[in-house]
Protein backbone atom coordinates (compact mmCIF):
# COMPACT_ATOMS: atom_id res chain seq x y z
CA UNK A 1 0.00 0.00 0.00
CA UNK A 2 2.71 2.37 1.04
CA UNK A 3 4.72 1.59 -2.15
CA UNK A 4 1.88 2.13 -3.91
CA UNK A 5 1.00 5.51 -2.66
CA UNK A 6 4.80 6.29 -3.27
CA UNK A 7 4.29 5.22 -7.15
CA UNK A 8 1.43 7.50 -7.08
CA UNK A 9 3.37 10.37 -5.78
CA UNK A 10 6.62 9.82 -8.20
CA UNK A 11 4.25 9.96 -10.85
CA UNK A 12 2.24 13.00 -10.26
CA UNK A 13 5.83 14.74 -9.54
CA UNK A 14 7.00 13.86 -13.06
CA UNK A 15 3.28 14.75 -14.41
CA UNK A 16 4.22 17.81 -13.20
CA UNK A 17 7.40 17.88 -14.75
CA UNK A 18 6.63 17.05 -17.85
CA UNK A 19 3.24 19.19 -18.10
CA UNK A 20 5.56 22.56 -17.17
CA UNK A 21 8.04 21.64 -19.97
CA UNK A 22 5.27 21.28 -22.22
CA UNK A 23 3.91 24.59 -21.43
CA UNK A 24 7.04 26.21 -21.79
CA UNK A 25 7.41 25.24 -25.11
CA UNK A 26 3.98 26.31 -26.36
CA UNK A 27 4.36 29.55 -24.38
CA UNK A 28 7.11 29.99 -27.22
CA UNK A 29 4.44 30.36 -29.76
CA UNK A 30 2.72 32.77 -28.28
CA UNK A 31 0.56 34.20 -31.01
CA UNK A 32 -0.16 30.50 -32.54
CA UNK A 33 -2.01 30.07 -28.69
CA UNK A 34 -3.79 33.10 -28.50
CA UNK A 35 -5.35 33.21 -31.77
CA UNK A 36 -6.09 29.29 -31.61
CA UNK A 37 -7.82 30.24 -28.31
CA UNK A 38 -9.38 32.87 -29.74
CA UNK A 39 -10.66 30.84 -32.62
CA UNK A 40 -12.09 28.23 -30.40
CA UNK A 41 -13.98 30.11 -28.09
CA UNK A 42 -15.73 31.71 -31.34
CA UNK A 43 -16.60 28.05 -32.65
CA UNK A 44 -17.96 26.87 -29.39
CA UNK A 45 -19.63 30.16 -28.92
CA UNK A 46 -21.55 29.40 -32.17
CA UNK A 47 -22.50 26.06 -31.20
CA UNK A 48 -24.28 27.40 -28.13
CA UNK A 49 -25.90 30.22 -30.08
CA UNK A 50 -27.37 27.56 -32.16
CA UNK A 51 -28.86 25.72 -29.38
CA UNK A 52 -30.03 28.79 -27.70
CA UNK A 53 -31.80 29.67 -30.82
CA UNK A 54 -33.74 26.46 -31.36
CA UNK A 55 -34.78 26.55 -27.67
CA UNK A 56 -35.75 30.03 -27.93
CA UNK A 57 -38.20 29.33 -30.73
CA UNK A 58 -39.26 25.66 -28.96
CA UNK A 59 -40.30 27.54 -26.03
CA UNK A 60 -39.17 25.56 -23.12
CA UNK A 61 -37.80 22.14 -23.57
CA UNK A 62 -38.61 18.84 -21.17
CA UNK A 63 -39.26 21.34 -18.31
CA UNK A 64 -36.45 22.93 -18.92
CA UNK A 65 -35.69 26.83 -19.64
CA UNK A 66 -33.30 28.65 -21.77
CA UNK A 67 -31.30 29.32 -18.83
CA UNK A 68 -31.67 26.17 -17.63
CA UNK A 69 -29.96 24.59 -20.61
CA UNK A 70 -27.23 27.39 -20.68
CA UNK A 71 -26.26 26.10 -17.61
CA UNK A 72 -26.42 22.45 -18.82
CA UNK A 73 -24.39 23.25 -22.08
CA UNK A 74 -21.96 25.33 -19.84
CA UNK A 75 -21.59 22.39 -17.56
CA UNK A 76 -20.92 20.10 -20.28
CA UNK A 77 -18.52 22.04 -21.95
CA UNK A 78 -16.74 22.41 -19.14
CA UNK A 79 -15.85 18.97 -18.26
CA UNK A 80 -15.43 18.12 -21.37
CA UNK A 81 -12.82 20.51 -21.54
CA UNK A 82 -11.05 19.17 -19.25
CA UNK A 83 -10.10 16.07 -21.46
CA UNK A 84 -9.45 18.21 -24.28
CA UNK A 85 -6.92 19.79 -22.55
CA UNK A 86 -5.39 16.79 -20.35
CA UNK A 87 -6.17 14.02 -22.34
CA UNK A 88 -5.29 15.38 -25.69
CA UNK A 89 -2.61 11.92 -26.43
CA UNK A 90 -5.28 10.04 -25.41
CA UNK A 91 -7.70 11.37 -27.68
CA UNK A 92 -5.11 11.28 -30.35
CA UNK A 93 -4.10 7.59 -29.32
CA UNK A 94 -4.37 6.10 -32.80
CA UNK A 95 -0.95 7.25 -33.62
CA UNK A 96 0.85 5.38 -31.32
CA UNK A 97 -1.09 2.25 -32.50
CA UNK A 98 -0.88 2.66 -35.63
CA UNK A 99 2.64 4.09 -35.94
CA UNK A 100 3.84 1.66 -33.01
CA UNK A 101 4.75 5.21 -31.07
CA UNK A 102 3.29 3.37 -28.02
CA UNK A 103 6.33 1.06 -27.65
CA UNK A 104 7.88 4.44 -26.33
CA UNK A 105 5.60 4.41 -23.80
CA UNK A 106 6.22 0.72 -22.38
CA UNK A 107 9.81 1.23 -21.75
CA UNK A 108 9.23 4.30 -19.26
CA UNK A 109 9.03 3.13 -15.41
CA UNK A 110 5.56 4.98 -14.83
CA UNK A 111 1.67 3.31 -15.58
CA UNK A 112 1.32 3.05 -19.41
CA UNK A 113 -2.10 5.90 -19.15
CA UNK A 114 -0.32 8.81 -17.30
CA UNK A 115 2.97 8.18 -19.55
CA UNK A 116 0.85 8.65 -22.58
CA UNK A 117 -1.68 11.68 -20.99
CA UNK A 118 2.18 13.66 -20.01
CA UNK A 119 2.72 13.20 -22.94
CA UNK A 120 1.62 16.68 -24.16
CA UNK A 121 -0.85 18.77 -22.05
CA UNK A 122 -3.35 20.86 -25.11
CA UNK A 123 -3.25 24.16 -23.01
CA UNK A 124 -5.10 25.84 -26.14
CA UNK A 125 -8.15 23.47 -25.93
CA UNK A 126 -8.79 25.26 -22.27
CA UNK A 127 -10.98 27.50 -24.40
CA UNK A 128 -13.66 24.70 -23.94
CA UNK A 129 -13.49 24.85 -20.25
CA UNK A 130 -13.33 28.90 -19.71
CA UNK A 131 -16.36 29.21 -22.25
CA UNK A 132 -18.25 26.84 -20.44
CA UNK A 133 -17.58 28.52 -17.11
CA UNK A 134 -18.69 31.37 -18.61
CA UNK A 135 -21.65 30.19 -19.67
CA UNK A 136 -22.30 28.40 -15.90
CA UNK A 137 -21.96 31.78 -14.22
CA UNK A 138 -24.29 33.67 -16.91
CA UNK A 139 -26.92 31.07 -15.97
CA UNK A 140 -25.89 31.13 -13.05
CA UNK A 141 -26.84 35.08 -12.22
CA UNK A 142 -30.02 34.62 -14.22
CA UNK A 143 -31.07 31.77 -12.12
CA UNK A 144 -29.79 32.21 -8.78
CA UNK A 145 -32.46 34.89 -7.26
CA UNK A 146 -35.53 32.37 -8.71
CA UNK A 147 -34.23 29.58 -7.77
CA UNK A 148 -32.25 30.71 -4.43
CA UNK A 149 -29.24 29.44 -5.07
CA UNK A 150 -26.31 29.37 -2.75
CA UNK A 151 -23.12 28.92 -1.70
CA UNK A 152 -23.75 25.15 -1.13
CA UNK A 153 -25.35 24.64 -4.68
CA UNK A 154 -22.00 26.53 -6.03
CA UNK A 155 -20.26 24.07 -4.45
CA UNK A 156 -22.20 22.02 -5.89
CA UNK A 157 -22.02 22.85 -9.11
CA UNK A 158 -17.87 22.94 -8.85
CA UNK A 159 -18.03 19.07 -8.26
CA UNK A 160 -20.77 18.95 -10.80
CA UNK A 161 -17.77 19.72 -13.66
CA UNK A 162 -15.48 17.96 -11.27
CA UNK A 163 -17.38 14.42 -12.19
CA UNK A 164 -18.17 15.37 -15.19
CA UNK A 165 -14.21 15.97 -16.43
CA UNK A 166 -13.79 12.48 -14.74
CA UNK A 167 -16.16 10.72 -16.25
CA UNK A 168 -15.55 12.20 -19.95
CA UNK A 169 -11.85 11.58 -19.27
CA UNK A 170 -12.99 7.30 -18.64
CA UNK A 171 -14.45 7.51 -22.03
CA UNK A 172 -11.94 9.45 -23.72
CA UNK A 173 -9.55 6.23 -22.23
CA UNK A 174 -12.06 3.81 -22.52
CA UNK A 175 -11.95 4.97 -26.14
CA UNK A 176 -8.45 4.74 -26.40
CA UNK A 177 -8.30 1.14 -24.67
CA UNK A 178 -10.50 -0.16 -27.69
CA UNK A 179 -7.91 0.80 -30.04
CA UNK A 180 -6.01 -2.03 -28.94
CA UNK A 181 -8.75 -3.99 -30.73
CA UNK A 182 -9.50 -1.97 -33.57
CA UNK A 183 -6.18 0.00 -34.31
CA UNK A 184 -8.38 3.29 -35.19
CA UNK A 185 -10.41 5.03 -32.71
CA UNK A 186 -11.45 7.87 -34.95
CA UNK A 187 -14.41 6.03 -36.06
CA UNK A 188 -15.20 5.13 -32.53
CA UNK A 189 -15.11 8.23 -31.19
CA UNK A 190 -18.28 10.39 -33.16
CA UNK A 191 -20.26 7.42 -31.81
CA UNK A 192 -18.84 7.05 -28.05
CA UNK A 193 -17.70 10.65 -27.50
CA UNK A 194 -18.68 13.62 -29.99
CA UNK A 195 -22.59 12.44 -30.26
CA UNK A 196 -23.36 12.02 -26.65
CA UNK A 197 -21.47 14.91 -25.96
CA UNK A 198 -23.86 16.88 -28.01
CA UNK A 199 -26.73 14.86 -27.14
CA UNK A 200 -26.27 15.44 -22.79
CA UNK A 201 -26.46 19.53 -23.66
CA UNK A 202 -30.08 19.13 -23.94
CA UNK A 203 -32.39 17.71 -21.17
CA UNK A 204 -32.51 14.06 -20.94
CA UNK A 205 -36.45 13.44 -20.51
CA UNK A 206 -36.56 14.92 -24.38
CA UNK A 207 -35.27 11.33 -25.37
CA UNK A 208 -36.70 7.97 -26.15
CA UNK A 209 -35.99 5.26 -23.27
CA UNK A 210 -33.42 3.37 -24.65
CA UNK A 211 -31.25 6.43 -24.67
CA UNK A 212 -31.81 7.48 -21.49
CA UNK A 213 -30.93 4.36 -20.54
CA UNK A 214 -27.60 3.71 -22.21
CA UNK A 215 -26.38 7.76 -20.94
CA UNK A 216 -27.12 6.37 -17.09
CA UNK A 217 -25.35 3.04 -17.60
CA UNK A 218 -22.82 1.77 -19.91
CA UNK A 219 -21.97 4.86 -21.22
CA UNK A 220 -22.67 7.23 -17.81
CA UNK A 221 -22.46 10.47 -19.17
CA UNK A 222 -25.65 11.70 -18.00
CA UNK A 223 -24.27 11.68 -14.42
CA UNK A 224 -21.60 14.51 -15.05
CA UNK A 225 -24.68 16.77 -16.64
CA UNK A 226 -28.32 15.74 -16.74
CA UNK A 227 -28.42 14.32 -13.16
CA UNK A 228 -26.21 16.37 -11.27
CA UNK A 229 -27.77 20.40 -12.93
CA UNK A 230 -31.41 18.63 -12.63
CA UNK A 231 -30.30 18.64 -8.94
CA UNK A 232 -28.43 21.61 -8.70
CA UNK A 233 -31.59 23.71 -10.67
CA UNK A 234 -34.63 21.94 -8.49
CA UNK A 235 -35.87 19.91 -11.01
CA UNK A 236 -36.71 17.45 -8.52
CA UNK A 237 -34.61 15.14 -7.31
CA UNK A 238 -32.40 16.03 -4.22
CA UNK A 239 -28.73 17.46 -4.04
CA UNK A 240 -27.89 14.34 -2.59
CA UNK A 241 -28.01 12.34 -5.96
CA UNK A 242 -24.26 14.39 -5.86
CA UNK A 243 -22.79 11.75 -4.25
CA UNK A 244 -23.77 9.55 -6.86
CA UNK A 245 -22.30 11.49 -9.58
CA UNK A 246 -19.09 10.86 -7.60
CA UNK A 247 -19.80 7.35 -7.13
CA UNK A 248 -20.39 6.76 -10.82
CA UNK A 249 -17.17 9.02 -11.60
CA UNK A 250 -14.90 7.26 -9.82
CA UNK A 251 -16.62 3.53 -11.05
CA UNK A 252 -16.26 4.94 -14.10
CA UNK A 253 -12.75 5.84 -14.03
CA UNK A 254 -11.70 2.15 -12.41
CA UNK A 255 -13.61 0.41 -15.74
CA UNK A 256 -11.81 2.57 -18.42
CA UNK A 257 -8.35 1.79 -16.55
CA UNK A 258 -9.26 -1.74 -16.16
CA UNK A 259 -10.50 -1.93 -20.26
CA UNK A 260 -7.25 0.21 -20.61
CA UNK A 261 -4.75 -2.39 -18.62
CA UNK A 262 -6.33 -5.26 -20.62
CA UNK A 263 -5.95 -3.66 -24.18
CA UNK A 264 -2.37 -3.19 -23.13
CA UNK A 265 -1.47 -6.89 -22.74
CA UNK A 266 -2.75 -7.15 -26.42
CA UNK A 267 -0.42 -4.50 -27.94
CA UNK A 268 1.25 -6.08 -30.84
CA UNK A 269 4.00 -3.07 -31.75
CA UNK A 270 4.40 -2.60 -35.24
CA UNK A 271 6.98 -4.51 -37.62
CA UNK A 272 9.40 -2.11 -38.41
CA UNK B 1 24.75 -15.08 -13.03
CA UNK B 2 23.19 -14.29 -16.55
CA UNK B 3 21.97 -11.09 -16.71
CA UNK B 4 19.43 -11.97 -19.96
CA UNK B 5 18.17 -15.58 -19.66
CA UNK B 6 15.61 -16.76 -22.71
CA UNK B 7 14.16 -19.93 -22.60
CA UNK B 8 12.19 -21.41 -25.39
CA UNK B 9 10.89 -17.82 -26.61
CA UNK B 10 8.31 -17.76 -29.06
CA UNK B 11 5.45 -15.46 -30.48
CA UNK B 12 3.30 -15.50 -33.09
CA UNK B 13 1.63 -12.38 -34.29
CA UNK B 14 -2.13 -13.30 -35.87
CA UNK B 15 -2.48 -10.91 -38.85
CA UNK B 16 -5.80 -9.96 -40.68
CA UNK B 17 -7.80 -10.56 -37.49
CA UNK B 18 -9.99 -7.46 -36.39
CA UNK B 19 -12.72 -7.00 -34.11
CA UNK B 20 -14.38 -4.93 -36.61
CA UNK B 21 -13.75 -4.10 -40.08
CA UNK B 22 -13.01 -5.71 -43.55
CA UNK B 23 -10.22 -7.72 -43.49
CA UNK B 24 -13.61 -9.85 -41.42
CA UNK B 25 -13.99 -12.29 -43.98
CA UNK B 26 -10.00 -13.27 -44.52
CA UNK B 27 -8.61 -16.28 -42.37
CA UNK B 28 -6.56 -14.90 -39.72
CA UNK B 29 -3.13 -15.94 -40.53
CA UNK B 30 -0.32 -16.68 -38.23
CA UNK B 31 3.17 -15.38 -38.38
CA UNK B 32 5.54 -17.31 -36.21
CA UNK B 33 8.05 -14.45 -35.68
CA UNK B 34 10.12 -16.21 -33.30
CA UNK B 35 10.44 -19.29 -32.46
CA UNK B 36 12.19 -21.79 -29.80
CA UNK B 37 14.68 -18.79 -29.15
CA UNK B 38 17.24 -19.93 -25.82
CA UNK B 39 20.20 -17.90 -25.26
CA UNK B 40 21.83 -16.67 -21.83
CA UNK B 41 23.96 -13.72 -22.02
CA UNK B 42 26.49 -12.73 -19.15
CA UNK B 43 26.65 -9.33 -17.71
CA UNK B 44 29.59 -7.12 -19.34
CA UNK B 45 28.59 -8.90 -23.13
CA UNK B 46 28.57 -6.82 -26.36
CA UNK B 47 25.96 -8.94 -28.25
CA UNK B 48 25.45 -8.35 -32.08
CA UNK B 49 21.34 -9.87 -33.14
CA UNK B 50 22.35 -10.48 -36.67
CA UNK B 51 19.72 -12.04 -39.35
CA UNK B 52 17.98 -10.97 -42.72
CA UNK B 53 15.07 -8.74 -42.67
CA UNK B 54 11.75 -9.80 -40.97
CA UNK B 55 13.91 -12.97 -38.97
CA UNK B 56 12.70 -11.86 -35.74
CA UNK B 57 15.51 -9.78 -34.12
CA UNK B 58 12.99 -6.38 -33.17
CA UNK B 59 10.31 -9.13 -32.19
CA UNK B 60 13.13 -10.55 -29.40
CA UNK B 61 14.11 -7.30 -28.38
CA UNK B 62 10.50 -5.88 -27.81
CA UNK B 63 10.44 -8.68 -25.38
CA UNK B 64 13.31 -8.24 -23.84
CA UNK B 65 11.99 -4.73 -22.77
CA UNK B 66 8.49 -5.67 -21.83
CA UNK B 67 6.90 -4.14 -25.02
CA UNK B 68 5.77 -7.44 -26.27
CA UNK B 69 4.45 -10.41 -24.42
CA UNK B 70 5.56 -13.88 -25.47
CA UNK B 71 3.18 -15.84 -26.74
CA UNK B 72 5.08 -18.97 -24.64
CA UNK B 73 8.38 -19.49 -23.43
CA UNK B 74 10.44 -17.47 -20.40
CA UNK B 75 12.63 -14.20 -20.46
CA UNK B 76 14.29 -12.45 -17.45
CA UNK B 77 16.86 -9.55 -17.60
CA UNK B 78 18.62 -8.70 -14.75
CA UNK B 79 16.34 -11.28 -12.48
CA UNK B 80 12.90 -9.58 -13.63
CA UNK B 81 10.30 -10.67 -15.91
CA UNK B 82 10.11 -7.45 -18.51
CA UNK B 83 6.14 -8.13 -18.20
CA UNK B 84 5.47 -8.89 -14.83
CA UNK B 85 8.15 -6.09 -13.88
CA UNK B 86 7.94 -3.47 -16.86
CA UNK B 87 8.24 -0.77 -14.46
CA UNK B 88 11.25 -2.16 -12.44
CA UNK B 89 12.86 -3.29 -15.18
CA UNK B 90 12.45 -0.12 -16.93
CA UNK B 91 14.72 1.71 -14.34
CA UNK B 92 17.79 -0.90 -15.31
CA UNK B 93 17.56 -1.00 -19.08
CA UNK B 94 17.88 1.88 -21.66
CA UNK B 95 16.23 1.12 -25.16
CA UNK B 96 17.21 2.83 -28.40
CA UNK B 97 15.01 2.51 -31.64
CA UNK B 98 17.34 3.56 -34.57
CA UNK B 99 14.17 4.15 -36.60
CA UNK B 100 12.21 5.95 -33.92
CA UNK B 101 12.71 8.96 -31.45
CA UNK B 102 12.19 8.42 -27.81
CA UNK B 103 12.43 12.27 -27.28
CA UNK B 104 10.23 14.90 -26.62
CA UNK B 105 10.18 15.99 -30.97
CA UNK B 106 8.57 19.54 -29.85
CA UNK B 107 11.40 20.00 -26.73
CA UNK B 108 14.97 21.09 -26.56
CA UNK B 109 17.06 18.33 -25.98
CA UNK B 110 18.08 19.75 -22.41
CA UNK B 111 14.74 19.72 -21.91
CA UNK B 112 14.00 15.87 -22.92
CA UNK B 113 16.74 15.33 -21.03
CA UNK B 114 15.23 17.31 -17.31
CA UNK B 115 11.75 15.25 -18.02
CA UNK B 116 14.10 11.71 -18.24
CA UNK B 117 15.63 12.66 -15.22
CA UNK B 118 12.12 13.31 -13.33
CA UNK B 119 10.69 9.98 -14.69
CA UNK B 120 13.67 7.72 -13.69
CA UNK B 121 14.23 9.56 -10.66
CA UNK B 122 17.82 10.19 -11.22
CA UNK B 123 19.91 11.45 -8.09
CA UNK B 124 21.21 14.76 -9.06
CA UNK B 125 24.58 14.17 -8.07
CA UNK B 126 24.32 11.47 -11.00
CA UNK B 127 22.71 13.32 -13.23
CA UNK B 128 24.80 15.94 -13.79
CA UNK B 129 28.08 13.74 -13.40
CA UNK B 130 26.94 11.79 -16.08
CA UNK B 131 25.32 14.58 -18.20
CA UNK B 132 29.08 15.80 -18.08
CA UNK B 133 30.12 12.96 -19.31
CA UNK B 134 27.36 12.14 -22.23
CA UNK B 135 27.59 15.42 -23.16
CA UNK B 136 31.53 15.30 -23.56
CA UNK B 137 31.85 11.81 -25.16
CA UNK B 138 28.54 12.95 -27.96
CA UNK B 139 29.62 15.97 -28.21
CA UNK B 140 25.96 17.57 -27.32
CA UNK B 141 27.08 20.67 -26.42
CA UNK B 142 26.41 21.99 -29.91
CA UNK B 143 22.34 21.47 -30.37
CA UNK B 144 21.50 20.98 -26.82
CA UNK B 145 18.93 23.86 -26.68
CA UNK B 146 17.84 22.90 -30.42
CA UNK B 147 14.20 21.43 -30.85
CA UNK B 148 14.41 17.72 -31.48
CA UNK B 149 12.75 17.96 -34.49
CA UNK B 150 15.27 20.56 -35.86
CA UNK B 151 18.30 17.99 -35.16
CA UNK B 152 19.80 15.98 -37.97
CA UNK B 153 19.33 12.43 -37.61
CA UNK B 154 23.39 11.87 -36.32
CA UNK B 155 22.58 14.37 -33.49
CA UNK B 156 19.45 13.14 -32.56
CA UNK B 157 21.09 9.79 -32.53
CA UNK B 158 23.51 11.19 -30.01
CA UNK B 159 20.86 12.60 -28.40
CA UNK B 160 19.17 9.34 -28.28
CA UNK B 161 21.76 7.72 -27.00
CA UNK B 162 22.37 10.19 -23.99
CA UNK B 163 18.52 9.86 -23.28
CA UNK B 164 18.77 6.16 -23.10
CA UNK B 165 21.97 6.36 -20.68
CA UNK B 166 21.21 8.91 -18.32
CA UNK B 167 19.64 6.92 -15.94
CA UNK B 168 22.91 4.99 -15.78
CA UNK B 169 21.25 1.58 -17.21
CA UNK B 170 23.15 -1.74 -16.71
CA UNK B 171 21.75 -3.26 -20.02
CA UNK B 172 21.39 -1.10 -22.97
CA UNK B 173 19.35 -2.26 -26.21
CA UNK B 174 20.17 -0.94 -29.39
CA UNK B 175 18.23 -1.63 -32.04
CA UNK B 176 19.87 -0.44 -36.11
CA UNK B 177 21.18 2.63 -34.17
CA UNK B 178 23.44 2.96 -37.02
CA UNK B 179 20.76 2.81 -39.61
CA UNK B 180 21.16 5.78 -41.59
CA UNK B 181 24.36 7.27 -40.50
CA UNK B 182 27.24 8.47 -42.29
CA UNK B 183 30.52 6.83 -42.01
CA UNK B 184 31.85 9.12 -39.58
CA UNK B 185 28.60 9.72 -37.23
CA UNK B 186 29.05 5.58 -37.59
CA UNK B 187 32.53 5.73 -35.92
CA UNK B 188 31.87 8.12 -33.47
CA UNK B 189 29.07 5.86 -32.20
CA UNK B 190 30.89 2.82 -32.35
CA UNK B 191 33.68 4.77 -30.47
CA UNK B 192 31.25 5.68 -27.90
CA UNK B 193 29.76 2.42 -27.50
CA UNK B 194 32.88 0.37 -27.28
CA UNK B 195 34.21 2.83 -24.45
CA UNK B 196 30.96 2.11 -22.33
CA UNK B 197 30.77 -1.57 -23.02
CA UNK B 198 34.37 -1.27 -21.70
CA UNK B 199 34.64 1.32 -18.86
CA UNK B 200 31.14 1.26 -17.58
CA UNK B 201 30.54 -2.32 -18.11
CA UNK B 202 27.03 -1.72 -19.26
CA UNK B 203 26.32 -4.47 -21.09
CA UNK B 204 24.84 -3.97 -24.80
CA UNK B 205 22.73 -6.07 -27.26
CA UNK B 206 22.49 -4.66 -30.63
CA UNK B 207 21.14 -5.54 -33.53
CA UNK B 208 22.49 -4.03 -37.31
CA UNK B 209 23.10 -5.22 -40.64
CA UNK B 210 26.00 -3.39 -40.91
CA UNK B 211 29.30 -5.21 -41.12
CA UNK B 212 31.40 -2.86 -39.57
CA UNK B 213 29.20 -2.30 -36.38
CA UNK B 214 29.95 -6.03 -36.13
CA UNK B 215 33.43 -6.39 -36.56
CA UNK B 216 34.19 -3.46 -34.82
CA UNK B 217 31.95 -4.11 -31.57
CA UNK B 218 30.80 -7.57 -30.87
CA UNK B 219 32.28 -9.89 -29.36
CA UNK B 220 29.25 -12.56 -29.63
CA UNK B 221 26.84 -13.15 -32.67
CA UNK B 222 23.63 -14.40 -32.24
CA UNK B 223 22.41 -15.28 -36.00
CA UNK B 224 18.44 -15.56 -36.21
CA UNK B 225 16.84 -17.07 -39.22
CA UNK B 226 13.38 -17.28 -39.76
CA UNK B 227 12.78 -16.94 -35.49
CA UNK B 228 14.88 -19.38 -34.64
CA UNK B 229 19.28 -19.24 -33.55
CA UNK B 230 21.71 -20.55 -36.08
CA UNK B 231 24.53 -19.54 -34.62
CA UNK B 232 26.05 -18.49 -31.57
CA UNK B 233 29.29 -17.48 -31.45
CA UNK B 234 32.40 -14.64 -31.92
CA UNK B 235 33.03 -13.20 -35.56
CA UNK B 236 35.79 -15.23 -36.09
CA UNK B 237 34.22 -18.75 -34.95
CA UNK B 238 31.65 -17.37 -37.86
CA UNK B 239 34.49 -16.99 -40.36
CA UNK B 240 35.18 -20.27 -39.28
CA UNK B 241 32.07 -21.70 -40.04
CA UNK B 242 31.48 -20.18 -43.31
CA UNK B 243 34.54 -17.91 -44.67
CA UNK B 244 34.74 -14.83 -46.04
CA UNK B 245 32.34 -15.29 -49.66
CA UNK B 246 33.90 -12.07 -51.18
CA UNK B 247 33.55 -11.43 -54.77
CA UNK B 248 35.98 -9.41 -57.24
CA UNK B 249 34.79 -7.53 -60.66
CA UNK B 250 37.61 -7.17 -63.42
CA UNK B 251 37.83 -5.30 -66.86
CA UNK B 252 39.42 -6.53 -69.35
CA UNK B 253 40.75 -4.91 -72.84
CA UNK B 254 39.71 -7.17 -75.06
CA UNK B 255 36.92 -9.90 -74.13
CA UNK B 256 38.92 -12.45 -72.05
CA UNK B 257 39.08 -16.12 -73.43
CA UNK B 258 38.09 -17.76 -70.99
CA UNK B 259 39.35 -21.56 -71.76
CA UNK B 260 42.81 -20.09 -71.05
CA UNK B 261 41.39 -19.52 -67.81
CA UNK B 262 40.71 -22.96 -67.47
CA UNK B 263 44.17 -23.79 -68.48
CA UNK B 264 45.88 -21.96 -65.91
CA UNK B 265 43.69 -22.73 -63.04
CA UNK B 266 42.22 -25.80 -63.95
CA UNK B 267 38.79 -26.35 -64.11
CA UNK B 268 36.68 -22.84 -64.96
CA UNK B 269 34.88 -22.98 -62.35
CA UNK B 270 36.92 -24.21 -59.13
CA UNK B 271 34.98 -24.73 -56.33
CA UNK B 272 36.51 -22.21 -54.61
CA UNK B 273 36.48 -19.31 -57.78
CA UNK B 274 33.00 -18.95 -59.49
CA UNK B 275 33.14 -16.87 -62.76
CA UNK B 276 30.48 -15.28 -64.74
CA UNK B 277 31.03 -13.25 -67.58
CA UNK B 278 29.28 -10.14 -67.88
CA UNK B 279 26.52 -9.17 -70.49
CA UNK B 280 28.99 -6.63 -72.18
CA UNK B 281 31.86 -9.09 -72.56
CA UNK B 282 34.22 -7.73 -71.74
CA UNK B 283 33.72 -7.70 -67.45
CA UNK B 284 34.33 -10.97 -65.55
CA UNK B 285 32.36 -11.34 -61.84
CA UNK B 286 33.94 -13.93 -59.58
CA UNK B 287 33.12 -15.35 -56.36
CA UNK B 288 35.24 -16.52 -53.75
CA UNK B 289 36.26 -17.52 -50.44
CA UNK B 290 38.62 -15.18 -49.33
CA UNK B 291 39.71 -17.91 -45.89
CA UNK B 292 40.60 -20.61 -48.55
CA UNK B 293 41.78 -18.49 -51.50
CA UNK B 294 42.92 -15.08 -51.12
CA UNK B 295 42.22 -12.04 -53.72
CA UNK B 296 45.77 -12.06 -55.28
CA UNK B 297 45.81 -15.41 -56.13
CA UNK B 298 42.35 -14.87 -57.52
CA UNK B 299 43.43 -11.92 -59.96
CA UNK B 300 46.61 -14.09 -61.04
CA UNK B 301 44.39 -16.88 -62.57
CA UNK B 302 41.90 -14.61 -64.58
CA UNK B 303 45.44 -12.80 -66.10
CA UNK B 304 45.43 -15.87 -67.91
CA UNK B 305 42.46 -14.98 -69.69
CA UNK B 306 43.84 -11.90 -70.80
CA UNK B 307 45.17 -7.93 -69.82
CA UNK B 308 43.29 -6.28 -67.08
CA UNK B 309 43.00 -2.85 -67.21
CA UNK B 310 40.99 -1.94 -64.14
CA UNK B 311 39.12 -4.34 -61.14
CA UNK B 312 37.48 -3.76 -57.75
CA UNK B 313 36.88 -5.64 -55.05
CA UNK B 314 33.66 -6.12 -52.98
CA UNK B 315 33.84 -6.69 -49.35
CA UNK B 316 32.16 -9.45 -48.25
CA UNK B 317 29.07 -8.51 -46.94
CA UNK B 318 27.22 -9.58 -43.94
CA UNK B 319 23.89 -10.46 -45.43
CA UNK B 320 25.83 -12.95 -47.95
CA UNK B 321 27.94 -14.56 -44.74
CA UNK B 322 24.67 -15.01 -43.29
CA UNK B 323 23.19 -16.36 -45.92
CA UNK B 324 25.16 -19.51 -45.79
CA UNK B 325 22.70 -20.52 -42.72
CA UNK B 326 19.94 -20.88 -44.88
N1 LIG C 1 3.52 -5.99 -34.98
C1 LIG C 1 3.57 -6.99 -35.86
N2 LIG C 1 2.44 -7.52 -36.34
C2 LIG C 1 2.48 -8.53 -37.20
N3 LIG C 1 3.59 -9.11 -37.66
C3 LIG C 1 4.76 -8.63 -37.23
C4 LIG C 1 4.81 -7.54 -36.31
N4 LIG C 1 6.10 -7.27 -36.04
C5 LIG C 1 6.81 -8.13 -36.75
N5 LIG C 1 6.03 -8.96 -37.48
C6 LIG C 1 6.48 -10.04 -38.36
O1 LIG C 1 7.37 -10.84 -37.62
C7 LIG C 1 8.50 -11.18 -38.38
C8 LIG C 1 9.76 -10.72 -37.68
O2 LIG C 1 9.81 -9.30 -37.68
P1 LIG C 1 10.95 -8.46 -36.97
O3 LIG C 1 10.56 -7.03 -37.04
O4 LIG C 1 11.22 -9.02 -35.63
O5 LIG C 1 12.18 -8.73 -37.92
P2 LIG C 1 13.65 -8.14 -37.86
O6 LIG C 1 14.56 -9.28 -37.67
O7 LIG C 1 13.74 -7.04 -36.89
O8 LIG C 1 13.82 -7.58 -39.33
P3 LIG C 1 14.54 -6.26 -39.87
O9 LIG C 1 15.94 -6.61 -40.09
O10 LIG C 1 13.83 -6.02 -41.16
O11 LIG C 1 14.33 -5.18 -38.87
C9 LIG C 1 8.26 -10.60 -39.75
O12 LIG C 1 7.73 -11.61 -40.56
C10 LIG C 1 7.26 -9.52 -39.53
O13 LIG C 1 6.44 -9.36 -40.65
MG1 LIG D 1 14.02 -4.94 -36.98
Amino acid sequence: MREALKAAGDGCRTYGIVAASSLRSRAAYTWNFTLSLFFQMLMYSADVAALLLMVRTAGAIGGWGTYDILFLSGLVLASSGVYRVFGSELHNFDKYLVHGEFDGVLIRPAHTLLTVAARSIDVEQGGAFLEGVVLMVLAWRHLAPDLGLGVVDALCAALAVACGAVIWFAVVTATAALGFWTTRIDDLQPVLLYGPETAVSYPLSIYPKAVRWIFQTILPVAFGSYVPAAAILRKGPPLSDLGWCAAVAAASFVAALGLWNLGVRRYTSTGS
Amino acid sequence: MAIIEAERLRKVFTRGQRLFGRKRSDAPVNVEAVRDLSFRIEPGEFVGFLGPNGAGKSTTIKMMTGILHPTSGRVTVDGLSPQADRVRLALRIGVVFGQRTQLWWDLPLRESFRILRAMYRVPPVDFRRRMEMLTELLGLDAFMDMPVRQLSLGQRMRGELAGALLHGPRVLFLDEPTIGLDVTAKAALRQFLRSLNAEVGTTVILTTHDMTDVEELCQRILVINQGTQVFDGSLAELHERVGMPSALRATFREPPDMSRLSDAGGRRSSPDIRVTVLEDGRTVHAEFNRLTCPAPQVLERLRAAGEIVDFSMQEPRLETIIQQFY
